[in-house]
């Protein structure tokens, strides 16, 4: 016999349906999107535990409770990371098997190139930790994904000093990553 | 690179080099991670731009040589452009009724309970307060970051004596039973708001958190089951990049018509 979902799930039970599927549907694009790949399988239980931590909150506040999307989105965006964390404490396999430990499709790259792809990343960060300390922060955050503007915006500069700093300290990262062998 | 162009200059050679090396970048760390890590909340608030520069500065030091919490700054990115049904940010508020079998929570021994919660609060907030840290909030049991004497203070509350909330409607003015709305000055720094209104009783009306605009429309559904001539009594209080608090908030009134 097929148990309901209402029953197997008691944030489903607890929250209203539309918010219930909304924050569902984007707390799994965002996990599939940015989870590490050796939680790729463990994806629909964070999404879980994320919609279960928004009930709590939920639950300790009175009735009749209104909340922001950007709060009930930064209480489940904490509560998966601290999932991951918690995960990633007891996880014994340790980092650098994570190659093999999955199954890589054909004509992906293979465990070479990821061992490759994180001794360059081992060596970014190295570099990175040496670059003056502003020309650091400006070229972390464009390797994050964000664009000049957001980094201007994020540091408290504005977009030409946020270029400069970007263009320079991308500078000495690549002269860092010659140094140590790796050409980009 | 063809400088002085503008920002458009950085979207040629550099942005195919970023990209080259993103991946490497973004690839599971070698070796063990540093000790501490932010809290979640703090790497959300930074990610989504909510933070002092001086705050944000410090958390991109730890990305850079972390690539856990880097990993867990892009999850907050991924999550914070998923939108829910307000506009994230613009300060619009999803009522978020709970269920109807939730009712059997309320007692009357629950606000007479509150009531005296409420009066103790109201206490405390007068007793004094530690001063606000420019600790980023840092999680662990390993050595605490030492804070750089030199960088500036994260920005707390301009003026950590009295009540920084000034309302912009007029004390115990008559308000209307479908809907209204509640305004106050914008306190320089908040990042947001947190906004009660309850009974004179002290059963809660609204209670919405965090707001970013300096501004609420109560809705008339949440008035319906008030008595004419109620007594209404507001709080706001506004939150910091540092996470405090103003102190004090003031209370201000309103008197439900008939």
């Amino acid at each position: 016999m097929t148990v309901p979902s209402v029953v197997r799930d008691p944030a489903r039970r607890e929250l209203p349906d539309s918010l219930y599927r909304e924050l569902r549907a984007a707390l799994t694009r965002a996990v599939n999107h940015s989870c590490p790949s050796w939680l790729t399988a463990e994806s629909e239980d964070l999404v879980q535990v994320a919609l279960l931590r928004v009930v709590d909150v939920l639950r300790r506040r009175e009735e009749e409770t209104a909340l922001s999307s950007f709060y009930l989105k930064r209480a489940a965006y904490s509560a998966v990371v601290d999932e991951i964390r918690r995960r990633r404490r007891r996880r014994e396999v340790p980092i650098e098997d994570e190659a093999g430990a999955i199954e890589l499709p054909t004509g992906s790259p293979g465990p070479s190139d990821h061992a490759a792809s994180r001794e360059l990343g081992s060596a970014i960060r190295g570099c990175l930790g040496a670059l003056i300390a502003s020309r650091r922060q400006a070229v972390t955050l464009r390797l994050q994904g964000h664009s000049v503007v957001d980094v201007g915006r994020r540091l408290g500069w504005d977009a030409k000093k946020a270029e400069n700093l970007i263009y320079r300290g991308m500078a000495d990262l690549r002269q860092c990553l010659e140094d140590k062998g790796h050409a980009p | 690179m063809f400088r002085g162009q503008g920002t458009r200059a950085v979207n040629t050679e550099d942005d195919l080099l970023i990209d080259r090396l993103r991946a490497a970048w973004q690839a599971p760390a070698v070796g063990p991670p540093p000790a501490d890590h932010p809290d979640p909340e703090k790497i959300w608030d930074a990610a989504a731009g909510r933070l002092a520069p001086e705050v944000t500065a410090r958390l991109v030091d730890h990305l850079a040589l972390c690539a856990e919490c880097a990993e867990e700054w892009r999850l907050a990115l991924a999550l914070e452009r998923e939108k829910l049904n307000d506009t994230a940010g613009s300060g619009t508020v999803a009522p978020l009724p709970l269920r109807p079998a939730r009712s059997s929570w309320w007692d009357p021994r629950w606000a007479a309970a509150a009531a005296l919660l409420v009066g103790a609060l109201g206490f405390a907030v007068f007793l004094p307060k530690s001063p606000p840290t420019d600790d980023p909030g840092y999680r662990g049991t390993g050595d605490r970051p030492v804070p750089d004497a030199s960088s500036p203070a994260v920005p707390g509350p301009p003026a950590a004596t009295g009540s920084l909330i000034e309302s912009l409607v007029r004390d115990n003015a008559p308000v209307t039973r479908k809907g209204f709305k509640v305004a106050w000055k914008p306190v320089p720094q908040a990042v947001y708001y947190d906004l009660s209104i309850r009974t004179s009783g002290l059963d809660t009306v609204v209670q919405v958190t965090g707001l970013t605009a300096t501004e609420y429309e109560v809705p008339a559904e949440k008035l319906t089951k008030l008595r004419p001539a109620s007594h209404l009594v507001w709080q706001v209080e506004a939150v910091f990049p540092d996470g405090t608090r103003s102190p004090c908030p003031p209370t201000f009134r309103l008197t439900l018509e008939e």
